[in-house]
């Protein structure tokens, strides 16, 4: 019998749609590890901007920090061939508006902030400090101090305790304001509230008043209760009315204590009054390529750290003694 | 008609049952339960209704027909606490006079009518003795004494007010029968009542004595006097003063101490804020505040070196001259002798002297009340025993002595601060019976230190940063 056989230009089409198949799978494969290069060099690319733009940014921040000048116009730090890398600073004062206040970092135990009730901006480049002494009646000319005649009885208050927490760690509040009196002379008082009423201090409690600035009626006196401030919840308050007469208030220092590692924050609501600029507000924007990237950065005007808050220190075991 | 008459009566009596029913129902089982109170054994009582501890309160409910839900209470007008648990006890420690409501709810809602507990605490005995002041009436050991006492939550109680003293540096105590006659009958151990005048407050008063003659002009012999008062909550307060010896007085500032603060006696007001040590001992140094905290630690740093890295980095070599111009100056073992004529007047300067060993101001320094300088000291300080005012803030990793080559009987005043981490020592004692009416030490917090512009600047590390990124394209 004889076998009958294929013709071979039926064989010979098969292959050629076996190759085309081969290379179409080559193709893709080749075609889509080319794009993943280039995606990935792309990518890699963009990073390196990126980076580059924040090291831009962060280099306006301290040039601003440095100088505390704006830089409206580009200033280069280098570049790539046609990419340029640069940046633009604004400095701008923080506040100085009737907004709560509140400070940008939390107090651990006997850590201090300064509350300035003065347009220190005004005076901190120079040389001599131009606070003009108060009369015996209400200041109003200044301007330049907080709650100068104010028909709001220049009431502050102060809110604390990010959290009620334990009781042993709850954090007590000393207050100390400063101010000028009618003789130019600098003076100092001070306020110290506490609401767990176990540590015996004498510090005043919820609900008490004695009669002084610190809470001249119960209903200045400290209050123990939940609420907000700016969208954060504090524990503690305190109303204090900041009467001008014969007092020119110029800071107010806020000391916590007692609670230890705990950081709780603190806030200061100027109630409708215009409160003073308490630091500066830098934005930098760093430019690389067409990749931008923006820092705020907010400082507060420099203050004495807490220790400055005593006049006798004995950091020694020795005892404090007089005979 | 039978039926019709037995099934009207039965609907007749259906009905009767159930207005009998109902009427039960809403008259006894909406009877609401009853809550009663009780104090634990531990609840100490004083006098004049105050209780002088913490007050537990145990909330029992007993229920009438239903069941009991919870027990509600409050404090005055505060937020009120719903429990479940019957009974249920609460702590009461706010100091004052407070009132304790509650009432309890049974399973059907029913409220039972509020009922309340008034009550009164007062942890505290009386304290914030200050401006003790001893007047000379007649010879030279002859004084009347007098002292302010405060007591903010009960208040003071005038009977109570009594006082002994000593004429024998401490050894024995009492009083005579005639206080101004060494030859009247001696009362040993006796306590003598006294006056209290209040003050405007009604929680404080002065305490006065009658003239009272220690009986010996030789002030070699110290002389003490004890006063004590009670408060309406019959707790004792006892204070102990010694007269003619040297005395420390500050304003303004904190005071700490990580050892013990033992001073043989205060005079006037001895200190004005918050008084701070790590242990449990602080004899005759009281806040006018009254605010005294023992038991309290705050960690001190080697001041020298820390400060040295925050800002020393552009500090000048301090000239021969001791400079007006503000600025950061360093140095090596320093002793003041001369300082020019217009430091004194200088405003607004800020002086940082950073000093490798130790320092001694051997020539009185005045300052500007708006100028500051600084010394950060690695070693010790010492204040030549002639000076009466160095007016300064003095930081140091060691000692600090008011009279570092003895015999200080001159009064010495700063105006300022002192940090020291080796131990203060204030060794003056007044010369010509000055101990009386004078303090020996005098350090004045200066607050314009917070207002220096030119200090801050200088102090820069302690502006707070923070950082954000808040727009990335």
């Amino acid at each position: 019998m004889k076998q009958i056989k294929k013709p071979l230009s039926n064989q010979s089409g098969q292959m050629v749609i076996l190759v085309m198949l081969v290379l179409v799978v080559a193709l893709t494969i080749g075609l889509s590890l080319l794009t993943r290069t280039t995606e990935n060099t792309r990518q890699s690319t963009n990073t390196e901007l990126s980076n580059r733009a924040y090291s831009a940014a962060e280099a306006g921040i301290e040039e601003a920090l440095r100088t505390g000048l704006n830089q409206v116009n580009p200033v280069s730090i280098g570049s790539d061939g046609p990419t340029q890398t640069n940046f633009k600073t604004t400095v701008n004062f923080q506040g100085n508006d009737t907004n709560p206040f509140i400070f940008p970092n939390p107090l651990s135990k006997d850590e201090t902030v300064q509350l300035w009730l003065f347009n220190y901006n005004n005076f901190r480049t120079s040389s001599t400090f131009p606070a003009a002494q108060p009369t015996s009646g209400c200041n109003a000319s200044a301007g330049n101090y907080f709650a100068e005649c104010s028909a709001n009885q220049n009431k502050v208050t102060i809110s604390w305790g990010s959290s009620d927490g334990i009781p042993a760690v709850t954090p007590a509040l000393e207050v100390s304001l400063v101010y000028l009196d009618t003789l130019g002379n600098f003076q100092i008082e001070k306020c110290a509230y506490d609401p767990n009423s176990l540590r015996l201090n004498n510090f005043l409690l919820a609900g008490e008043f004695d009669g002084t600035i610190c809470a001249q009626s119960a209903t200045q006196s400290m209050q123990t209760e939940t609420h907000t401030v700016n969208s954060k919840q504090f524990y503690y308050r305190k109303d204090l009315i900041l009467n001008p007469t014969g007092k020119r208030y110029l800071l107010m220092r806020l000391k916590l204590l007692y609670n230890d590692n705990n950081k709780h924050e603190i806030a200061v609501n100027p109630n409708g009054q215009t409160l003073p600029a308490q630091g500066q507000v830098i934005e930098s924007t760093g430019n690389a390529g067409d990749v931008v990237r923006k820092i705020r950065v907010y400082q507060s005007f420099p203050t004495l750290p807490g220790l400055f808050d005593f006049v006798l220190f004995n950091g020694s075991t020795d005892p404090l003694t007089k005979n | 008609m039978k039926h019709f008459i037995a099934i009207a009566r039965f609907i007749t009596c259906l009905a009767v049952c159930v207005l009998l029913l109902s009427y039960v129902k809403t008259t006894f089982s909406n009877t609401p339960p009853t809550t009663s109170y009780s104090l634990d054994a531990s609840v100490t009582t004083g006098s004049n209704g105050w209780y002088t501890s913490a007050v537990p309160v145990t909330l029992s409910a007993v229920a009438s027909t239903n069941p009991v839900q919870n027990i509600t209470h409050w404090i005055d007008s505060g937020a009120q606490t719903v429990s479940t648990s019957n009974p249920t006890t609460r702590t009461l420690i706010s100091q004052g006079p407070h009132t304790l409501r509650f009432f309890a709810t049974d399973t059907a809602s029913t409220v039972e009518t509020t009922k309340s507990f008034d009550y009164k605490i007062d942890l505290v005995a009386p304290g914030g003795w200050n401006t003790f002041t001893p007047t000379q009436s007649g010879n030279n050991h002859t004084f009347i004494i007098s002292v302010r006492v405060t007591d903010r939550t009960s208040g003071l109680d005038p009977a109570t007010a009594e006082f002994q003293y000593s004429t024998d540096g401490g050894s024995t105590w009492g009083h005579y029968s005639t206080t101004t006659s060494c030859g009247s009958t001696w009362n040993s151990n006796g306590w003598r009542a006294t006056t209290l005048t209040p003050n405007s407050a009604t929680t404080s008063g002065t305490i006065t004595t009658p003239a009272i003659n220690f009986c010996n002009s030789n002030w070699g012999n110290t002389k003490f006097v004890r006063l004590r008062i009670k408060d309406m909550a019959g707790l004792l307060s006892t204070k102990q003063y010694a007269l003619m010896s040297p005395w420390i007085q500050t304003s303004g500032g904190d005071i700490y101490s990580k050892g013990d603060i033992d001073m043989i006696t205060e005079q006037g007001t001895t200190a004005t804020a918050t008084v701070i040590s790590e242990s449990a001992v602080q004899n005759n140094i009281t806040s006018s505040r009254g605010w005294n905290i023992k038991g309290y630690s705050i960690p001190s740093e080697q001041y020298y070196e820390s400060y040295s890295n925050k800002f020393k980095q552009n500090a000048v070599t301090l000239p021969g001259a001791f400079p007006t111009v503000s600025g950061v100056y360093e140095t090596n073992d320093y002793a003041l002798s001369n300082v020019p004529g217009g430091l004194s007047t200088a405003q607004n300067r800020a002086i940082v002297v950073f000093v490798f060993g130790d320092l001694f101001i051997d020539t009185n320094v005045q300052l500007h009340q708006s100028s500051s300088v600084v010394w950060i000291v690695s070693g010790d300080i010492g204040i030549r025993a002639s000076v009466t005012r160095a007016d300064g803030i003095y930081i140091s990793n060691g000692a600090f002595d008011s009279a570092y080559n003895g015999n200080g009987d001159d009064q010495l005043t700063i105006n300022g601060l002192i940090v020291s981490n080796n131990g203060i020592t204030l060794s003056r004692s007044l010369k010509n019976n000055d101990n009386l009416s004078q303090s020996s030490e005098r350090i004045l917090f200066t607050p314009s230190i917070f207002t220096n512009t030119a200090l801050n600047n200088l102090m820069k590390i302690n502006s707070k940063l923070t950082w954000k990124e808040y727009i990335t394209y």
